[in-house]
């Protein structure tokens, strides 16, 4: 049975993954490991730039314990830093650089090869696209800043749509599926009526649910810099093939994430990659954390980037610590049979949600509230030696 | 000229007002942007705090922005307290934000990112507007009104949770900027006869038992019913980077004051499992609930028969 050590504050709790009931007779030893490390690394919160260093504590934390042939450390303190900070250029910059020398002291103490993904820069928001026309609100998410969906549309919506200003891309529920017969019929039903992408710099919403006026939005990134020792990736969904192909050589690999880092601040000698498929680019932000984890095209995932989430509110259902994701990739480089597998990082959910890794290792944070650190110890797939 | 909203009675001859909310306009107090909010946005009526309210319901959540109270470890001082110079509200009429609420499928409209007696009558329009179409109305407050206002507001809303930090006039004077919490104990008493009320006592700091529980006795002496939650809360605003609450420590005194209120939670820390109602009666788990962090107790299951336990009979204060 997967687990979740969840560690607030030093006060520890496990719970089954999938029903989120309390495990009361625990009788788990790696779990019983688990809760001795995660006082040493209590998580800083997600806007202290020191939650930068913890992803690395935590990675080598777990690389210590577990020795995984795959880790993904994720960075996202950068994105949630300048969204919703104002920053000096100054301040800005040494939060760039604070997570180019935090890598540096994961690779100088593990032998892993590293493929680092620069997932895009930050921009000023240009304008907020005008929703006055409408009758309803388009639909947003945190997990995909240039998409938003228009559900249960009005004819005159439908129309309005498409004479929005800074709109790079509509297209409707049953044109998508026209285009992509072999979606999942659970990504079909949760589609909107119609699903939009905004120019770049262009956002639907600049206001957080909290009320919090965003300061910066992502850059709308059809190419993304990398870096990396081993073959270079053309397109965002060879990169699981290439560290696959690496680990079966017997190598270590390690998938870098930095969110909020484009172009202009990659700090390495860096290539470029693809980041679309067709007219879709992945955002930063689930959408590339699935790219990357999976190899999968935005329409073969579980879920379409953008849901109506007040649909979803309800728990009764399965994982209930995984926002509305009621069921999880099983096709992912995390859940390889043959090799040991773990994901770290800054970004609560996603780093679970989309590698499904052996062990993954978050914050567990809500709208900027910080919980503490969630420890996802994973259901054993094949025969793997644990501790 | 007096506002009258909350026990400030601020000056408005004077220029603004504490609040910085309310304005003086021929001769009449008027709110400075009236029908306007920062945000609305759908949550579960459990992750307000209400635990005796429309379990599982959807609620549309909005408010605008400022406080009458200056707390030192406010969790929303972006818009209770600093003014961001982007800050826009929307116009929203109450007939709208009704139908945004019934498109979603929630059940009520809830005042609840910032103090409502900053906005009265703007709650008060919204929430005649969510009543004509059907829905519940609630609001979160920190209970520093008039008894004027306690009175409109009481009569307008089906549900109220009233923050209630401490008993003490110097922790209020310290922590909140208020000057007693006297009329907040008043405002607690009189709500109780007006519509639902649930307390919440937000925890940044060490409690003491001794302070738990006579906070629970005045609960238990206005009404042994109401749900109290006691909230973990993260260090915030001038009080970030304080060490938080110890939970263990504080789950020992919760349990000390199990013996005085039947529904009292505890939680806003991931994976408490003080968040379930229990039957006072027998102990039989009538709804569970999963503490998912901050802010986010949900609805899971409800095992109730006409809002009495299944297996003892026992009935539960709890409007559906
Ligand atoms: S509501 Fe605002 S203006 Fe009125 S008395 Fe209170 S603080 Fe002063």
């Amino acid at each position: 049975m997967a687990k979740i050590m969840l560690d607030v504050g030093g006060w520890q709790t496990v719970v089954d993954f999938a029903t989120g009931d309390p495990v009361d007779d625990l009788n788990d030893p790696i779990m019983e490991d688990i809760k001795q490390i995660t006082p040493s690394i209590p998580y800083p919160g997600d806007t202290e730039p020191g939650a930068i260093d913890w992803t690395v504590d935590a990675a080598l934390a777990v690389c210590d314990y577990y020795n995984p042939d795959f880790i993904m450390l994720a960075f996202a303190t950068q994105q949630l830093i300048k969204i919703n900070q104002h920053l000096t250029p100054e301040e800005s910059v040494a939060i760039n650089e604070r997570i180019f020398r935090q890598v540096s002291r994961f690779l100088e103490n593990t032998d892993y090869q590293p493929m680092i993904i620069g997932m895009g820069g930050m921009q000023d928001i240009k304008s907020v696209i005008d929703q006055s026309q409408l009758s309803t609100r388009l639909i947003t998410s945190m997990c995909a800043y240039h998409y938003a969906g228009l559900f249960m549309s009005s004819a005159s919506d439908a129309e309005t749509i498409k004479n929005m200003e800074h709109i790079e891309y509509v297209i409707s529920k049953e044109e998508l599926r026209a285009s992509y017969p072999d979606m999942r019929e659970t990504y079909y039903r949760m589609l909107p009526d119609f699903l939009l992408m905004s120019s770049d710099g262009y956002v639907f919403n600049e206001i957080g649910n909290r009320g919090i006026v965003h300061k910066k939005t992502p850059q709308l990134m059809r190419e993304l810099p990398v870096y990396t020792t081993l073959d270079r990736p053309q397109h965002i969904l060879e990169v699981r093939g290439i560290l696959e192909h690496a680990m079966d050589k017997g190598k270590k690999v390690a998938l870098i994430m930095l969110e909020g880092t484009g172009t202009d601040d990659f700090k390495l000698p860096f290539t470029m990659m693809d980041n679309q498929t067709e007219w879709f680019v992945y955002d930063q932000g689930l959408s590339q954390y699935l790219a990357a984890a999976t190899g999968k095209k935005f329409y073969e995932y579980d879920y379409p980037p953008v849901v109506n989430s007040a649909a979803y509110l309800n728990t009764s259902e399965k994982y209930p610590f995984s926002q509305h994701f009621t069921f999880l990739p099983e096709d992912t480089i995390g859940r390889r049979p043959d090799k040991r597998t773990a994901a770290v990082g800054t970004r609560s959910g996603f780093i679970h949600e989309t590698t499904m890794a052996d062990i993954c290792v978050e914050c567990h944070s809500r709208q900027l509230s910080m919980s503490g650190v969630f420890v996802l110890v994973n259901d054993p797939k094949g025969e793997k030696r644990w501790g | 000229m007096n506002c009258n909203y909350c026990e400030w009675r601020c000056d408005l001859s004077q220029g603004e007002g504490i609040c910085g909310r309310y304005i003086l306009s021929d001769c009449r107090i008027e709110e400075k942007e009236p029908m306007q909010w920062v945000s609305y946005y759908y949550y579960q009526i459990e992750e307000m705090p209400f635990f005796h309210a429309l379990p599982g319901a959807t609620v549309l959540q909005t408010g605008t922005k400022g406080c009458n109270a200056h707390c030192n470890y406010c969790v929303n001082s972006h818009i209770a307290i600093k003014e961001e110079s982007n800050q826009k509200l929307k116009a929203i009429t109450g007939q709208s934000l009704a139908q945004l609420a019934i498109n979603a499928g929630a059940h009520a409209v809830v005042f609840a990112i910032n103090e409502v007696t900053v906005f009265l009558p703007s709650a008060l329009e919204a929430a005649q507007a969510a009543h004509e179409a059907g829905l519940k109305t609630g609001c979160l407050t920190n209970g520093y009104l008039t008894e004027e206002s306690t009175s409109l507001l009481g009569n307008a809303m089906d549900f109220i949770n009233i923050s209630l930090k401490s008993l003490a006039d110097d922790f209020y004077q310290e922590n909140l900027g208020l000057p007693s919490v006297k009329p907040i104990l008043r405002n607690i008493k009189a709500l109780s006869k007006m519509a639902h009320i649930e307390i919440v006592t937000p925890i940044v700091h060490e409690i003491s038992c001794h302070e738990v529980l006579e906070i629970a006795h005045f609960i238990a002496e206005v009404d042994k019913n109401i749900p109290w939650h006691l909230f973990k809360l993260q260090p915030a605003y001038r009080r970030i980077g304080e060490n938080s609450l110890d939970i263990g420590a504080m789950i020992e005194i919760v349990e000390q004051a199990k013996q005085i209120l039947p529904y009292i939670y505890f939680g806003n820390f991931a994976g408490s499992k003080w968040v379930n109602t229990l039957c006072p009666g027998c102990r039989h788990m009538l709804i569970k609930r999963i503490c998912i962090g901050s802010c986010g107790s949900k609805f899971s299951s409800i095992d109730m028969v006409d809002n009495c336990c299944p297996l003892c009979g026992q009935q539960i204060p709890i409007i559906r």
